[in-house]
């Protein structure tokens, strides 16, 4: 080729790979999602779905997808392992094989968990739709909920309505039977977790850095405590005592009238639901630092794993599983003591 | 630096979505407006340089020199080294602007990209990069919706279900118009960075088509009014040559001895 050719040639590839290198910017992506049962650990991990065996620690099997998947998985009742990927696909797995039973095809991503509440799936999806799902993949409803804006977090229901916040700043209930509206509440933060519903009430943090109750019979609100920073995930609720963190670092203790019991300062964000363990709670940070706190928020020791853990950490028996962002492992068990017992992570193929 | 002038152009377009209107588009396009005020003394600079450029090649002392070491390339490249310094020519003057405008596609790009937050890692680090003047959680979330686009995703207009890739396409157009109408046609058509010249002015329009037809739209919206104000630009300054548009005429063939 002449040289004419050549130059212009090469400064485009260049180009196209330096835009390239850009584009991975644009690929969506967030933080590995970990569910447990009895004998295995699955994860949504990016490029694939995980499954590792609790007592081995190896690899049971991989379901990869088109483009990435990072909902936390669901399990159901009749032995299926529900997840939704970026790739806009809902896949229902054998949790033992990793064999793919039955998918559905959305128009957006899948963000958060689907909710499975017994024979019916409830799924959030960023198309700004709530879709409910028989157990073999069939919608239940005549037409999915539309919400305002997309739906990152995991739905609740009390089995006569499902609950949900949405990006928009809005609190929806619809009814659980058709998906048809019950009522919806306008709020002052986006809502990106999951509220905890308990004797009728809802409770659930706000990205504008606020805690609030909802009355789930009717939407309105009943308390709520400004916070110093955005809150993400949902709330831990054990003995009528709320537990949640915040982005200033900050792992907090509410009880259910909106009276903090305490507040205990950490060394940088809090972004997952915090572990409820016999002892106490287990908090994760964005600096990868691990708290074991008393119910009482006194910190009893300290654990760190590299890189930062946004996910909501998952106890399996006596471990306590952490997916760090970056770090090298996809997932960590650690032990009482915080200190690492084994560790995953899933080999090149 | 790289991550600091991705946060500022991101905090830019985000002051631009929140005070006037809501509108991503709308602000993706003012902000092309902004970047071409600020880069307008660079860009009469280029053209400045390319005028003294064209008539560098059109003088006949340089003609001249180009027959006497026609043979003697090393000679030849010094020769045009002391002309420039003669005639207060930078050889990289004209090739500046595009030189600065690239990384600012670049950053505009990631900009694009971080301020729609279209995932959760996205939106923690649009937390981390956003002013706290400015009040991420009032604005959240970005309205990525602009005419038929959505602003994050590569753009298609389906009619009757077909997707036609309608950004792409302009992109490639108003890439080409730019070229032919802003390029002026050099002395000599045989010259090595002339033939480079027509050879990138060909590829670029299917280059910036392909990247537009492959990443987020927003970018498109970006580089079709760039181009559409760079032709302004030049046309308000008389230097548009519309009839660069139209079909090449073949020069009238004169009888030549054959060469060995």
């Amino acid at each position: 080729m002449k040289t004419k050719f050549i130059l212009p040639l090469a400064a485009l590839l260049a180009l196209s790979l330096f835009l390239g290198g850009c584009a991975t910017g644009m690929t969506p992506s967030s933080w590995p999602g970990i569910t447990a049962d009895a004998e295995r650990v699955y994860i949504s991990g990016g490029p694939a779905v995980y499954a590792v065996n609790l007592e081995t620690h190896a690899e049971v099997w991989r379901f990869a997808v088109k483009s990435t998947v990072f909902a936390p998985p669901a399990l159901t009742e009749d032995g299926q392992l529900i997840v939704g990927g970026y790739d806009n696909v809902l896949y229902s797995l054998d949790p033992a094989t990793g064999a793919e039973n039955w998918s559905f095809q959305a128009r957006d991503r899948w963000m958060g968990a689907v909710l499975v509440a017994g024979d019916t799936i409830y799924a959030p999806n960023a198309d700004y739709r709530l879709y409910a799902f028989d157990l073999n993949g069939n919608e239940k409803w005549e037409k999915p909920f539309q919400a305002d804006q997309s739906l990152w977090g995991t739905p609740v229901t009390d089995g006569k309505n499902v609950y949900f916040g949405t990006l928009g700043r809005w609190m929806f209930a619809v009814s659980a039977q058709d998906g048809t509206e019950v009522w919806k509440t306008e709020l002052n933060g986006a809502v990106l977790g999951k509220p905890v519903l308990n004797e009728g009430v809802l409770y659930v943090g706000l990205f504008d850095g606020a805690f609030v109750a909802l009355d789930a019979q009717d939407g309105n609100i009943l308390w709520q405590e400004p916070l110093d920073s955005w809150v993400w995930a949902g709330p831990a609720l054990v003995d009528d005592v709320l537990y949640f963190g915040d982005g200033a670092g900050n792992a907090y203790a509410y009880n259910l009238d909106g009276k903090q019991l305490w507040k205990q300062k950490l060394n940088g964000a809090v972004v997952g639901t915090p572990a409820v363990t016999a002892d106490g709670l287990v908090v994760a940070t964005d600096t990868g630092n691990i708290y074991y706190l008393s119910f009482e928020g006194e910190v009893v020791h300290t654990s760190s794993v590299t890189g930062a853990v946004y996910s909501s950490l998952v106890p399996a028996g006596t471990f306590i599983l952490v997916s760090p962002t970056e770090g090298g492992n996809l997932l960590l068990a650690l032990d009482e003591n915080g200190a690492q017992a084994w560790n995953f992570a899933p080999a090149k193929k | 630096m790289w991550e600091w002038i991705v946060n500022l152009f991101t905090n830019i377009l985000l002051i631009i979505y929140k005070y006037l209107g809501g509108n991503f588009g709308v602000a993706i396009i003012l902000f092309t407006v902004l970047s071409r005020v600020v880069l307008y003394p660079l860009m009469q600079n280029q053209i400045k340089g390319s005028q003294a450029m064209q008539a560098f090649q059109n003088s006949k002392e340089w003609q001249d020199i180009q027959k006497k070491y026609k043979d003697d390339k090393e000679k030849l490249a010094q020769e045009q080294m002391r002309l420039y310094r003669e005639m207060g020519i930078n050889p990289f003057a004209s090739c500046l602007p595009t030189i600065i405008q690239l990384p600012i596609m670049f950053a505009l790009y990631q900009s694009v990209v971080r301020a729609l937050a279209a995932s959760p890692l996205q939106l923690l680090i649009l937390q981390d990069a956003v002013y706290p003047v400015l009040g991420l959680p009032d604005i959240i979330p970005i309205n990525s919706k602009f005419l038929w686009m959505n602003l994050a995703q590569p753009e298609r207009l389906y009619i009757f279900g077909v997707g036609i890739p309608v950004l792409a396409i302009l992109t490639a157009v108003t890439t080409y118009i730019q070229t032919k109408v802003t390029t002026p046609p050099p002395a000599n058509p045989k010259d090595q960075s002339a033939m480079m010249s027509k050879t990138m002015a060909l590829y670029m329009p299917f280059f910036m088509g392909w990247i537009t037809y492959t990443l987020a739209s927003g970018l498109a919206v970006y580089i079709i009014v760039a181009n559409l104000l760079g032709i302004a630009q030049y046309a308000m300054m008389g230097k548009v040559n519309w009839k660069a548009l139209l079909p090449a005429q073949k020069p009238e063939q004169k009888p030549q001895g054959s060469k060995k």
